[in-house]
């Protein structure tokens, strides 16, 4: 099914060149991780850079492939590049068409080997991390430690910073210690309640097309390995981790990069309780939180997967995300 | 004869308030028996009390609403009524009303409190004291199980964190502790609220919800969007809600949450207690329920206040990921339809386990 679906995407006019990425388009390439192993990149060039921009560096969500951020040709990737930014995105050790190394993936290679690796694809010196759910904690991590030099700003998608376990069903899920396998786990049927577990704990969004929906739930979830789905339980159950050889949030008190969180308040996977504290923790941060609620003049709510994809996404958040990466251009010509 | 108009339009208002109060609320039943506490202030305040049904349980409940409501939330007809459907599983039950917020019912010669003198702090001095008080007395009981909704449950963190004693085992109901939580409107509110609010005594909101009581629910206002889930609501429990169920809002407490809001703490008027800050040594088991769909006391400023907590706590979101047909706003945990089938009885578990 895979394959099927690399093949329709050749097909479309929304294609991914291989080649030199010397003119506007998508462009995949190979990137070498220090340990060896070959890590897929996914450059966007748009059509009309803005000029002095940073590129944004786009951290998919732990159990997803880069496919979440550019689903058949729609999506935050695409969304961004269009209006003038060069972004980035990239499958982790073992997921998508990355090299899946010969022992367990952990969580301290993904921030140690493959943000260092895919940051370093994009060629330039300073960038935006964008992160989403886990994978956002990874991305705040990165930011506080081995990419603070180059990292100008972070975007966070109920990217979390205090874990917790959001509710017995993921709690159920994680608590096995062995792999996990999202795309079979995620399609069983909710209890009590009509369509599956991907709907209850990922899908909630009024404005989310039901085939993205479907292409999401059939292509771009993949499995968490043992190590990581145990070190993912006792993080939510402990509310701390170590990442990096150093404990887990409370390393962010060396996070200095300005900060813009957006909470989705529906979202069932990776709670917005998670994620709003991040100017406790980050106390040299200049942090900007948006909760995301009808209230406030959004269109919805947004659930997990309304973060990155839908209407809301792209005619609401993503305004809010571009102006967050001019003002670090802004801030960058100040300096 | 511009007085005339005025005096003329006062007089409509306060007859077409009291006609949809009527129509639209209903009166509390036969067995509610109206009770009266004296504050250190002296102050009288009222409680709606309910006799336990059945083999009577040793503890009593105390029930306190929150913001601008008063204690019709938490009984607001047989349907809808937290203190009711206590009552008839053996617990005998004490809905207080902060002072005024429900004072048409304190008997003519009740002192009854100026408002000007109201502010978030008076009510975890001396309200919910005496009432803590009055509950022990008339039961004979050395201590009470607590249900704060909104505000009701940040007063009761104040009152803990001031040293307060007597409460046995407590549930929080979307309480936000933390004020600033990144709205739109908080700009405004830091460099304009105090001036806005230095010299507003009260807000009538009673008055003003009995007048919108035919519309409410019917049109959609950001009022709406804020405090209620109209998926998980009717309609009519709605209106009934906004016709008997709202209180007047003291000019002090807004003032004190604006100050909140600047400083980044729920702190008394003063500065001088972070509430907070003084909860890692409080012992009381509590159980915090936030509200996935609730737009006042974001889940994200409703965990704030159980992080705080020390001693045996648990956290909730009443929401379809735990198993509620619906995910819950504000005054649904209260009001909404499925809340005495679903919220209710997790009330009951935590004081049956405590």
């Amino acid at each position: 099914m895979k394959a099927l679906l690399a093949l329709l995407l050749a097909a479309s006019p929304a294609a991914v060149e291989t080649g030199a990425p010397n003119k506007p388009g998508v462009y995949r390439r190979a990137a070498i991780s220090a340990d060896g192993l070959h890590l897929a990149v996914y450059l966007y060039v748009p059509e009309r850079p803005l000029v002095g921009a940073p590129p944004v560096l786009l951290v998919p969500d732990l159990g997803t492939t880069h496919d979440i951020y550019d689903v058949a040709g729609e999506g935050l990737a695409r969304e961004l590049a269009s209006r003038g930014l060069t972004v980035e995105t990239f499958d982790w050790r073992g997921t998508g068409l990355s090299q899946l190394p010969d022992h367990d993936p952990t969580l301290d290679e993904l921030l140690a080997q493959d943000l260092p690796t895919a940051a370093a694809a994009l060629g330039e010196k300073s960038f935006v991390l964008l992160g989403w759910g886990y994978g956002g904690a990874l991305a705040y991590a990165a930011a506080a430690g081995p990419l603070k030099a180059q990292t100008r700003g972070v975007i966070a998608l109920n990217s979390v910073v205090d874990a917790d376990v959001p509710n017995p069903i993921v709690e159920r899920l994680f608590a096995g210690g062995d792999a996990l396998d999202l795309s079979r786990e995620l399609a069983s049927p909710a209890p009590q309640r009509r369509g599956s577990l991907f709907d209850l704990l990922w899908v909630h969004g009024a404005t989310l097309d039901a085939s993205e929906v479907n292409a999401i739930e059939a292509h771009t979830l993949t499995p968490l390995s043992a190590s990581q789905v145990s070190q993912l339980s006792a993080w939510m159950h402990t509310r701390t981790t170590m990442l990096g050889g150093k404990p887990y949030p409370d390393q962010l008190s060396e996070l200095e990069a300005p900060v813009l969180a957006l909470l989705g308040m529906r979202d069932n996977w990776s709670h917005p309780e998670f994620a709003n504290n991040i100017h406790d923790h980050a106390p040299k941060s200049h942090v900007e939180v948006h909760p995301l609620t009808t209230f406030e003049g959004y269109r919805e709510d947004p659930g997990h997967l309304g973060l990155v994809l839908g209407r809301t996404a792209r005619e609401e958040l993503v305004p809010l995300m571009v102006d967050f990466v001019r003002a670090q251009s802004a801030l960058e010509v100040k300096k | 004869m511009r007085a005339c108009v005025v005096i003329a339009l006062a007089l409509a208002s306060l007859s077409g308030c009291a006609i949809t109060r009527t129509y639209y609320g209903e009166p509390l039943p036969l067995d509610a028996e109206v009770l009266v506490a004296h504050t250190a202030d002296g102050v009288d305040i009222p409680l709606i009390h309910y006799q336990a049904v059945g083999n009577k349980k040793p503890i009593p409940i105390l029930f306190l609403h929150g913001i601008s409501a008063n204690a019709r939330h938490m009984d607001l007809d047989a349907e809808h009524s937290l203190a009711r459907w206590f009552a008839a599983r053996g617990y005998e039950t004490f809905s207080l009303s902060l002072r005024n917020t429900l004072d048409e019912i304190l008997p003519e010669n009740a002192h009854r409190a100026d408002p000007k003198n109201t502010n978030f702090d008076t009510y975890s001095m001396y309200d919910l004291p005496a009432a803590i008080a009055l509950v022990k007395e008339k039961t004979g009981a050395s201590e009470v199980d607590f249900v704060g909704h909104s505000m009701g449950g940040m007063i009761y963190y104040a009152y803990l964190a001031r040293g307060g004693t007597g409460i046995h085992a407590a549930v929080v109901l979307g309480s936000p502790t933390r004020l600033r939580m990144g709205s739109r409107i908080e700009p405004f509110v830091i460099h304009q609220g105090e001036t806005v609010l230095k010299s507003v005594d009260v807000v009538p909101n009673a008055s003003l919800a009995a007048m919108i009581v035919p519309v409410s629910g019917n049109v959609e206002t950001p009022v709406e969007d804020l405090v209620i889930n109209l998926d998980n609501t009717d309609v009519s429990t709605w209106q009934k809600m906004v016709a008997i169920g709202t209180g007047d809002l003291a000019g002090g407490v807004l003032r004190q949450f604006v100050k909140c809001i600047i400083d980044d703490k729920l702190e008394s008027a003063d500065g001088s207690i972070d509430y907070l800050a003084k909860l890692h040594d409080v012992k009381v088991p509590t159980l915090v329920i936030a509200a996935k769909a609730d737009h006042i006391g974001l889940a994200t400023s409703v965990k704030a206040g159980y992080d705080a907590l020390g001693g045996e706590k648990k956290f909730f979101v009443a929401g379809v990921e735990n198993g509620f047909a619906r995910d819950y706003g504000h005054c649904d945990l209260t009001v909404g339809e499925r809340a005495p089938y679903e919220v209710y009885p997790l009330i009951r578990r935590w004081f049956e386990q405590h």
